[in-house]
């Protein structure tokens, strides 16, 4: 393959394996659209469970998101800011929900907020019942997403450096005048894209969402959890459905790619 | 008026210096002689180990054995830090940029704009108002760095080499802004650049190895270096070594006699030699009133249409056809020459 002008050295054996890797992970999207029974998809993905579903995903997805911009962001700045001891070990365990098996981080958080778990008196005392419920829902997608906000945020502000905030300072501004003026919105970019990110994880969350929400239709059934049982009683419908997945999640990448190289959309660049 | 007494171990750092209310202090040094660190310090953007600094008789750190450890940070000091680079905020336009400072210090939206636009008018930047800092050149950008910091209103303005990232086609123009605008103003100033130093400073501090080697009037201090560093800064030979009866007795062990000055013998002393009064010759030169010193070529180096010739105890800038006339290279013995009157010889 030539570039746009100048020297490229790939060798033709890597494009040769990223030919067939690329196909490995495109040709199963080509299964799905062959497979789609085309004179019932819009009854299919329509269906009262269906839409139900699709509602409760995106509105936990952007509750989960939420929450991890308000606490994914202040983790990211004491990680990227600050030096304490055992930050390395701290950072290590903010990130671990990236590593572990979601099935994993559903049963840790049965045993912390479930009615027999370490809060769980707490809650029930309070008269809250969080497992099984659609806040048990967002609690799973929070555990999983924030690591993907807080891995990309940090890394942002670490390659931004302290200098502008270092004059701003030097110019009156305290650490939240900083943080909010001059931070934040050289760091934009990088936020929408770690929030995107972290939705998108948010909206494919399965194992957790199982394990400590349990699957009732409309209060913790999401779209992940309605197609594998689709998957059972009508085939048809479930596949339907995963198209429906693909699309946003094209739409999703589309949104996090653009808004990580703004100057590459900015007019006039 | 600052006082300012600061060490910090790690970076084997120890200076006292103070600046008088209105006065600018030039500093100049070799790279890692502690300049950024001092105005690190000044700016609270680094802690002493220990120390003291009063700006208008209030403290910025009090960190003497035993003392209550006062540390003002840095957004309530009143000091403005300008960098070699504007570093302007890219997501705000040109007058938020420059209304940041009053705004971030409690003053209205309305009245920070209209203090930024008197700045901007301050350093004829005014059309760039709208402008987004990306959309500036190097030099327009600076220019609106210095209104920025100077809207601030700073008790005391650090400038971090100011110019040193920008086109020489575009420091004149800024060397007189900022001559307008330090005229007034207790500042601190880091440069490379004698002539930054000559038209903007009434002092200078001369750093090296984290302490202050050489301290006073401008002036004074480029027309008498005590240091190679200053001397080199300036262009001049310098010589130490102690006076002797009508001469000179260096520290490299060369003899220098027939010169007549007002020092006793034994006194240590300094002697500086323009570069570009020395001629260099193959044999010792026995006309009346010249000093020469016999010395092995060290390099040869262009400097604009000359050539500078460096001996082992001198440099001379020599036309390029004496060095094809000797056929100079290193290593080969030389005679350098200079009029006794050249010499200038002072007490260190």
């Amino acid at each position: 393959m030539r570039g746009a002008g100048g020297y490229s050295s790939v060798p033709r054996w890597v494009i040769v394996l990223a030919a067939v890797g690329g196909a490995f992970v495109l040709l199963p999207l080509v299964g799905i659209i062959t497979h789609v029974d085309w004179a019932n998809f819009i009854p299919l993905v329509t269906s009262s469970s269906s839409v139900s579903a699709l509602y409760l995903s995106l509105v936990t997805a952007a509750a989960s998101t939420a929450l991890c911009i308000i606490f994914g962001v202040p983790i990211s700045v004491v990680l990227a800011r600050t030096t304490f001891p055992g930050q390395g070990v701290v950072r290590a365990l903010v990130l671990l929900p990236l590593v572990l098996p979601p099935v994993v981080g559903g049963i840790a958080l049965l045993y912390t907020y479930g009615r027999l778990g370490l809060l769980g008196s707490t809650f029930s005392f309070l008269g809250i019942q969080i497992a099984f419920s659609t806040t048990a829902v967002i609690l799973a997608q929070t555990f999983v997403a924030m690591p993907f906000l807080v891995l990309s945020f940090e890394g942002a502000l670490r390659s931004a450096g302290t200098r502008y905030e270092a004059i701003a300072a030097t110019l009156g501004a305290g650490p939240t005048t900083v943080l909010r003026r001059v931070t934040l919105p050289m760091l934009g970019p990088a936020l929408i894209s770690g929030s995107i990110l972290a939705f998108a994880r948010a909206l494919g969350e399965f194992g957790a969402t199982l394990t400590f929400a349990g699957s009732f239709q409309g209060t913790t059934q999401t779209l992940p959890l309605d197609l594998y049982f689709q998957l059972e009683n009508d085939p048809r419908a479930a596949v339907a459905l995963s198209l429906v997945l693909v699309a946003v999640a094209i739409i999703v990448v589309g949104f996090a790619h653009r808004s990580a190289n703004p100057e590459l959309f900015r007019p006039g660049a | 008026m600052l006082d300012f007494r600061a060490t910090i171990a790690a970076r084997d750092f120890d200076v006292e210096l103070s600046v008088a209310q209105g006065e600018t202090l030039a500093v100049l040094g070799p790279n890692g002689s502690g300049k950024s660190t001092l105005l690190e310090s000044l700016a609270g953007l680094i802690r002493p180990d220990s120390g003291t600094a009063h700006l208008d008789g209030e403290a910025l750190f009090d960190l003497r054995a035993g003392a209550s450890g006062a540390w003002v940070p840095a957004h309530r000091r009143a000091v403005s830090l300008l960098a070699q680079n504007a570093l302007l905020f890219p997501r705000m336009s040109v007058r938020d940029n420059v209304a940041f400072g009053p705004q971030s210090t409690g003053a209205g939206t309305r009245a920070a704009r209209a203090r930024a636009v008197r700045w901007l008018g301050e350093v004829d930047a005014l059309e760039f108002a709208n402008r987004r800092p990306g959309q500036l050149s190097g030099g327009q950008a600076q220019r609106i760095a210095i209104a920025r910091a100077l809207a601030a209103e700073p008790r005391l303005l650090l400038l971090d080499e100011p110019m040193a990232a920008l086109d020489v086609t575009v420091t004149p123009a800024l060397r007189r802004l900022l001559r307008r605008v330090l005229a007034d103003q207790t500042a601190i100033l880091v440069t490379h650049d004698v002539l930054d130093a000559y038209t903007l400073a009434d002092r200078v501090a001369v750093m090296s190895g984290g302490r202050i080697v050489e301290l006073g009037e401008t002036r004074a201090v480029f027309e008498r270096p005590k240091s190679p560093f200053t001397a080199a800064l300036v262009g001049l030979n310098l010589l130490t070594g102690v006076r002797t009866a009508g001469g000179l007795s260096t520290d490299v062990g060369v003899d220098l006699g027939a010169i007549g000055a007002d020092i006793p013998v034994g006194h240590r002393v300094a002697a500086t030699i323009p570069p570009a009064t020395i001629r260099l010759s193959a044999q010792r030169s026995s006309a009346a009133g010249l000093v020469s010193v016999a010395g092995q070529v060290t390099d040869l180096e262009p400097r604009g249409d000359l050539i500078r010739v460096g001996t082992e105890l001198l440099f001379a800038d020599v036309a390029p056809a004496v060095v094809a006339d000797l056929d100079l290279v290193p290593g080969m013995t030389v005679w350098a020459s200079f009029p006794e009157s050249e010499l200038r010889l002072y007490d260190l």
